[in-house]
């Protein structure tokens, strides 16, 4: 997630790839079953690609596989079963492109690519580093694009970035490989607003309970309060003439300030009393509907006993 | 939409030790709730899988089910077994415990007490002993920044009065069960992979360590002041669930007025017949059979209306109204927050609203 987006030369629209966190959470799972002889494992991304080539990977299914010597089996039986089954409960999701644990492409990454070329335009290849190798870029997003082996030319090479290290190019070691796909990676962000809604902190961690009466009104607002304090402290430092203000800072300052509405004190005493007597009756009612549900459980076991 | 009836590979446990909580993986957690948001308001349900090991069951994975108009709209009833048989058995082959465990469904401001989910319940019971149902809100974690997801079983109770037959008067009496009884929450625990939680540690840093003070999606939703809607809904709903309570209760109460009517016709009947017989061995013929005529209109037996219902319509008004109770008690909260942010502290009435 940390990498900068690299301006992608042929490798067809794909811009950047948004990663739903079920997806990490899925080949993750998936790499703690794996089989005692396997070292990585690999899968099938689902998703959807928009308009202005930001794929959308939302789903995903661990494929079973076997690497030796260079030569890869997928089970593609079981994948297109999988594909089959995922595609009743949701017909918008398609085939994006595949997963692998790992740091970074691999040689035998070429066949497989080629593999998921067959099954969608423009796969992804989404890698997860499960050795923590670089704390920074544990989840990276790459695209590949065929290459004829002989037409491999030294402008190819010229052209790999930087310190990114953005590139790879896996033809070596492939036995029976006609063509090498150049891998390129391509920006990767990570959406977390559904994770943020159940709770990052129970989600992450090994043993939660879940919190379903949230008693976090209180957190959130001391969390509103050192923004506040934050933001004040700054205005400070720039109306003292410590920092140099930032017109930027200032004018999202003033959006925020115009946001809160104006109201004299007796027009808010208004609302807000016209507000705390709704939630008042409310929970009157909710408790009187309460009362008479038992009165009537009460009443009816007490009649019926007769 | 009688799933469980189709899952052959319910494990028998010993129904001794009773379930205390609900492990669920924070990859099943996910899961039900990308298909139940991105599915609404449509209501969908899937299977839950795992493990049942002493008092906590183990949900390690789930899958959705296809949307049941779809599949309806197909005409096969096996369409659906079969997909859950593919799916469970593509499932073992990626090493995934293909246990079923209960099944998941998304619910809409919490109404969830239905005649469906109680048959549900009893037909994946009869494979396995002890399933759970995981009932997901996505309203309520959008407009209350709550996290709406719980996990429900039958009560043992229950599961005896069912088994002993119909849902009688009498046998509620004798077991004296009450509506509060019939389904029962269970504790979830959110339970993660050691290498899981590693690489989402990892992952959300930055989300947690922006702006050093982590604010959250969850945290936008929980300070939004306007609740109306949601209360507006939620009233709307109980006030239907209470004609259905009044409507149910007036079944009850025609029943009873039935029979106390059919009583009082038998002892004018039996009266009747004792007189007649005393005549007739006064003139000394055979007397005349004083037991029950079924012909008899005044003894034929009427249906008892079944309780199930009403006692569902009051566990779903129950719910309402704890529902309507917590996002009151938290509205007026946040407008204390609000009053205090304002200035205007001094004008918040001294309410103690749990009370």
């Amino acid at each position: 997630m940390g990498a900068a987006f690299l301006p992608v030369h042929g490798a067809g629209k794909v811009a950047s790839v948004r990663v739903h966190p079920v997806v990490v959470f899925n080949a993750c799972d998936s790499y703690v079953r794996r089989q005692e002889t396997q070292e990585r494992v690999i899968g099938t991304l689902l998703g959807t690609v928009r308009h202005d080539g930001v794929v959308e990977v939302k789903n995903s299914y661990a494929v079973p596989h076997n690497e030796q010597n260079g030569q890869v089996y997928v089970d593609v039986e079981f994948h297109r079963a999988m594909i089959d089954l995922h595609l009743r409960v949701n017909p918008a999701e398609k085939i994006v492109g595949w997963y692998s644990t790992g740091d970074g492409v691999v040689p035998t990454d070429a066949l497989i690519h080629e593999f998921y070329a067959h099954e969608c335009h423009n796969p992804v290849h989404v890698t997860l580093d499960v050795t923590f190798a670089d704390r920074d870029r544990l989840v990276r997003a790459w695209v590949g694009q065929s290459l004829a082996l002989g037409s491999k030319d030294a402008s190819k090479e010229a052209e790999k970035p930087d310190a990114e290290g953005g590139e790879a190019s896996a033809a070596e070691g492939i036995l029976n490989a006609t063509t090498a796909i150049h891998f390129q990676e391509v920006a990767l962000v990570n959406t977390f607003d559904a994770a943020e809604r159940v709770g990052v902190a129970s989600l992450a961690a090994t043993n939660a309970d879940v919190v379903t009466d949230g008693d976090d009104l209180g957190a959130t607002a001391a969390k509103l309060r050192g923004m506040l304090e934050k933001a004040s402290a700054y205005v400070d430092a720039v109306v003292a003439g410590k920092t140099k203000g930032d017109a930027e800072i200032g004018r999202r300052l003033a959006d925020a300030l115009s946001s809160v509405p104006g109201l004299t004190k007796s027009q808010f005493e208004k609302l807000f009393g016209e507000s705390a007597q709704d939630a008042l009756l409310v929970t009157y009612l909710s408790n009187v509907t309460k009362m008479q549900l038992m009165l009537a459980e009460k009443l009816q076991t007490a009649s019926l006993l007769i | 939409m009688v799933w469980g009836a189709a899952n052959p590979v319910g494990k028998p446990t010993e129904a001794e030790t009773p379930l205390r909580s609900v492990q669920i993986d924070g990859q099943v957690v996910m899961k039900i709730v990308k298909h139940c948001s991105e599915q609404a308001p449509t209501l969908v349900t899937g299977q839950l899988l795992g493990l049942d090991i002493g008092a906590t069951l183990e949900v390690t994975d789930c899958f959705p089910f296809p949307n049941q108009d779809a599949a309806a709209a197909e005409g096969e009833e096996d369409d659906g077994a079969n997909y859950q048989l593919e799916m469970m058995r593509c499932l073992r082959e990626i090493n995934v415990d293909n246990n079923t465990v209960g099944w998941y469904q998304s619910t809409y401001l919490g109404s969830y007490y239905t005649e469906e989910l109680i048959e549900t319940f009893l037909a994946y019971q009869e494979n396995i002993k002890r399933c759970v149902c995981v009932v997901y809100d996505p309203t309520k974690s959008a407009s209350v920044g709550t996290f709406g997801l719980k996990a429900l079983r039958l009560t043992d109770r229950f599961l005896e009065i069912h088994r002993a037959g119909e849902f009688t008067f009498e046998k509620i009496a004798d077991k004296s069960l009450s509506w509060a009884d019939i389904v029962c929450e269970v504790p979830i625990r959110i339970a993660n992979s050691a290498l899981l939680s590693a690489m989402f540690g990892e992952l959300t840093r930055s989300v947690a360590s922006e702006e050093k003070h982590g604010v959250t999606q969850s945290d936008a939703d929980r300070l939004a002041v306007s609740s109306a809607p949601f209360l507006e809904k939620s009233l709307e709903f109980l006030s239907e669930c209470m004609d259905d309570l009044a409507a149910e209760q007036q079944k009850v109460a025609h029943y009873q007025r039935f029979l106390s009517k059919q009583q009082s016709q038998q002892a004018q009947w039996l009266t009747k017949r004792k007189a007649e017989n005393a005549q007739r061995r006064a003139q000394g013929l055979e007397p005349l059979p004083e037991e029950e005529d079924p012909s008899n209109p005044a003894h034929k037996p009427s249906a008892e209306p079944s309780r199930l219902e009403g006692f569902l319509i009051a566990n779903q008004v129950n719910e309402y109204c704890t529902q309507i109770q917590a996002t009151a008690t938290a509205s007026l909260r946040k407008l204390t927050l609000v009053a205090g942010s304002q200035g205007c502290g001094d004008v918040v009435p001294a309410v103690d609203s749990k009370a």
